[in-house]
């Protein structure tokens, strides 16, 4: 098998096998992820919060320590976006569907079913939910994605390598990086990136499905998902044949817009004193109770919700790293180390505690001034929390629109750059895959989604592409000691060969 | 330069090490041995006699001797001996020491290696030292800008009498190929460098160029080489990282299939 195309070819007939199981035997296929998933949360679970914690740490040290004002190309290269473009683009791929999501679902479910060592539905539950959205949407999150896309960054940027995830081996693997340790550390990406876009875009398209039925008594039905996902899936292709400069950027750039006016509306209409207060006091509680959050697992009460909630975030936050890093990297080249960390984690945090209380606080507010209970709704049904919400609002109609457009656009750009990276990816890091290679995989997911929806195998395909986060989570670690390997490396030799070269030549000429 | 040693003495123990190690010393012409005993309480006079029987049978190998006592922490005590007694570098037999005793109670030996500003010379019987406890090969790990300042004087006076010399750079892997082919150019031009350098002091110069961990690589060439002698310059880091894990010296000693010769470097800056 030639070298060049063996991830290609690897990757497909595992996506092929995977996808057969999927559909001939879901029974078989729900049955086996489930215990991978089980075991893997169960055995390893507090594993990923450590590492977690390990990469939020090694992200600070490597922004405020001695390499921070290392630049992520080459010295003399400027950031290729503007900070708005760049600030749209980060998080439309990295949580912007997620948080359409879960910023009214989460934080209403923690209220309604919270760890066993609280009472649901009382004030110290709220702020229990409050605070534990924050804390699974917050720093280590991004952090993650940091770590990944920081290392493939300086290794592809400023050390001209192509952007693989193995290319950020190479001083702890060296030439074995082409061969076979290389060539399974890309296809374990190529897996996580293609499963895990598989399952947002199945799971998304029946969020816009039940937003549609809720506001145009659309039925809620398979076909209508169907063509759903068959837009969609024109809308990402089109996006993606455009390039990565024009399509992924304008889209972002419009959806940043639509989301900061529905922002703006929510918290203007109110209660905005309230969203302010939630915000102020669940940032407080959030920094003070920063640590004890990121290490614990709740082993002595409230350890099943951890599993569920917490260790399950974590482990999709790291499967979902290769795609978010590759793509977060491929748009950061001109930026500082120091530049990209402060902005990649700050802003981003920023926004979603934001988003978390206007439309968390706004539920909240429903549910314990007005008495109308959407808790237990959004609880029963999260793809229809924010839809829940919104029909409380005036114009709600125009909102649940603009909802349903937003979701769509994040839909259409987080499809769009994960058909980049696979595309990258099967083509050996080039920057500019072949269109054949984009429609190829985007045909792939789109078709993966619709049979795994038909056969109910997509929550199985969640779970096999979180059972990708155990060996992620190794191979990050490694990744952090291969950068540091890097940096200390061009501190060390590349800054002093020439002064000792020269101070050789000195001591010649002395003697 | 190697004229004089200092050697500690353990009167509570066999002395037939010390004596062979002096045999050793031959292959670096020293003819004034100082020995040093490091008591916690007064003297008895069996300390006294049986260092005054040691001497003697130096002195009747040939050998100036001289006895200092001294009170205090051992390590201490031994390398200002060294240093008050002008030696030109200390000289301790090896002594096995299993790591869990080695963690629970330290090594004196790493200790000297660590406080020494002069070389510290550890002795370990080896196989080839039958003929008369003569040294042939020779391997010295160079870390090229941080060690050769200090280490090649030593290597360069003609006082190593020996024949072979494998000139050994355990290097990291740059983060690149291109960064690794600019690499390797200068690694090896430095290795042909030293290589002329020793070329008046040696009859035969081999170079090894490896990457990995220092301490390992180090260990499985002399092992692989059946090296008598392993010349390793240390150098005190500002890494708090390096400090606390211990230079690759302090490490070799433990490991080392041959005896260990530390030339101490000048404070570093990271380790530039």
């Amino acid at each position: 098998m030639q070298s060049k195309q063996r991830v290609f070819i690897i990757s497909l007939l595992l996506v092929v096998v995977m996808a057969a199981v999927g559909v001939t035997r879901p029974e078989l296929f729900d049955a086996g992820s489930t215990f991978l998933y089980d075991h893997l949360i169960a055995y390893a679970g507090f594993g990923y919060l450590i590492a977690a914690l390990i990469f939020f740490v090694f992200c600070f040290v490597l922004a405020f320590g001695k390499y921070g004002h290392i630049k992520l190309g080459k010295d003399y290269e400027k950031p290729q976006y503007s900070y708005f473009g760049w600030f749209s683009m980060l998080f439309a791929a990295g949580m912007g569907i997620g948080l359409l999501f879960w910023g009214v679902a989460e934080p209403l479910s923690h209220y309604m079913e919270p760890p066993s060592f609280l009472e649901p539905q009382t004030g110290s539950a709220a702020e229990f939910a409050m605070r534990s959205s924050f804390f699974h949407w917050g720093l280590e999150p991004w952090a993650i994605y940091i770590t990944m896309s920081i290392t493939i960054a300086y290794f592809s940027f400023r050390r001209d390598m192509p952007p693989l995830i193995s290319s950020c081996f190479y001083p702890l693997l060296g030439e074995r990086i082409y061969r076979w340790p290389g060539t399974l550390i890309d296809i374990a990406a190529v897996f996580a990136t293609l499963f895990g876009i598989v399952a947002s875009l199945g799971f998304g398209a029946l969020q816009i499905t039940s937003g549609l039925a809720t506001v145009f008594h659309t039925p809620d039905t398979f076909v209508v998902t169907l063509i759903i996902i068959a837009v969609t899936t024109i809308c990402f292709l089109s996006s993606s044949l455009t390039g990565l400069d024009k399509g992924i950027q304008i889209l972002s750039r419009i959806n940043i817009f639509l989301a900061v006016l529905l922002v703006i509306f929510m918290f203007v209409v109110g209660p905005t004193t309230y969203i302010c207060e939630i915000f102020t006091s669940t940032v407080g509680d959030y920094l003070s109770s920063f640590v004890s959050m990121s290490l614990t697992t709740n082993p002595f009460q409230g350890h099943d919700w951890t599993r569920s909630w917490t260790l399950f975030y974590w482990a999709w936050w790291i499967s979902w790293s290769p795609f978010v890093g590759l793509f977060v990297a491929s748009i950061s080249r001109g930026r500082t180390i120091r530049e990209f960390v402060i902005g990649a984690m700050l802003v981003p945090t920023l926004i979603t505690f934001i988003w978390f209380s206007v439309f968390g606080g706004a539920a909240f507010y429903l549910q314990l001034h007005r008495g109308i209970d959407i808790a237990s709704l959004a609880t029963a049904s999260p793809s229809s929390a924010l839809f829940l919400l919104l029909q409380h609002y005036p114009m709600s109609n125009v909102l649940i629109v603009i909802s349903i457009v937003l979701l769509g656009v994040f839909f259409v750009t987080s499809a769009d750059s994960a058909t980049f990276v696979i595309a990258m990816m099967t083509s050996n890091g080039n920057l500019s895959p072949s269109a054949s290679k984009k429609i190829f995989w985007g045909l792939t997911i789109s078709v993966m989604a619709v049979v795994l929806l038909m056969s109910g195998g997509l929550g199985a395909l969640q779970k096999i592409t979180i059972t990708a986060a155990l060996p992620f989570t190794i191979i990050m670690l490694f990744m952090c000691r291969s950068l540091l390997a890097g940096l200390r490396y061009g501190a060390k030799y590349e800054q002093t060969s020439d002064r000792y070269d020269a101070t050789i030549q000195e001591n010649k000429q002395s003697h | 330069m190697w004229e004089h040693a200092l050697i500690p003495v353990n009167v509570h123990r066999r002395l037939d090490d010390t004596l062979t190690m002096t045999t050793f010393l031959e292959n670096f012409a020293t003819s004034h041995v100082t020995l040093v005993h490091v008591n916690s309480a007064p003297e008895h006079h069996k300390t006294i006699d049986v260092l005054n029987v040691l001497r003697q049978q130096l002195t009747d190998a040939g050998r100036e001797t001289d006895i200092v006592l001294r009170r205090g922490h051992v390590a201490t005590a031994v390398v200002e001996a060294a240093h008050t007694s002008g030696s030109d570098f200390i000289c301790i037999p090896w002594r096995r020491k299993g790591m869990l005793k080695r963690g629970l109670l330290g090594s004196i030996t790493t200790d000297i290696i660590r406080m020494a500003d002069i070389p510290v010379f550890v002795y370990k019987k080896h196989g080839s030292d039958i003929d008369g406890n003569r040294l042939h090969r020779v391997l010295y790990a160079t870390e090229f800008a941080r060690t050769d300042n200090r280490v090649m004087p030593y290597l360069t006076s003609h006082g190593i009498k020996a024949t072979h010399l494998t000139l050994l750079h355990v290097g990291q892997r740059a983060p690149d190929p291109v960064a690794e082919q600019a690499r390797r150019v200068r690694v090896n031009k430095n290795l042909n460098r030293l290589t002329d350098s020793c070329r008046s002091s040696f009859t035969h110069i081999d170079q090894v160029e490896v990457i990995g961990s220092p301490k390992r690589q180090i260990v499985r060439h002399a092992r692989r080489l059946n090296t008598d002698l392993i010349i390793i310059g240390t150098f005190d880091s500002e890494n708090p990282l390096e400090q606390v894990l211990g230079s690759t010296a302090e490490g070799m000693t433990h490991a080392a299939p041959c005896s260990v010769l530390t030339i101490p470097g000048i404070k570093t800056r990271g380790g530039s």
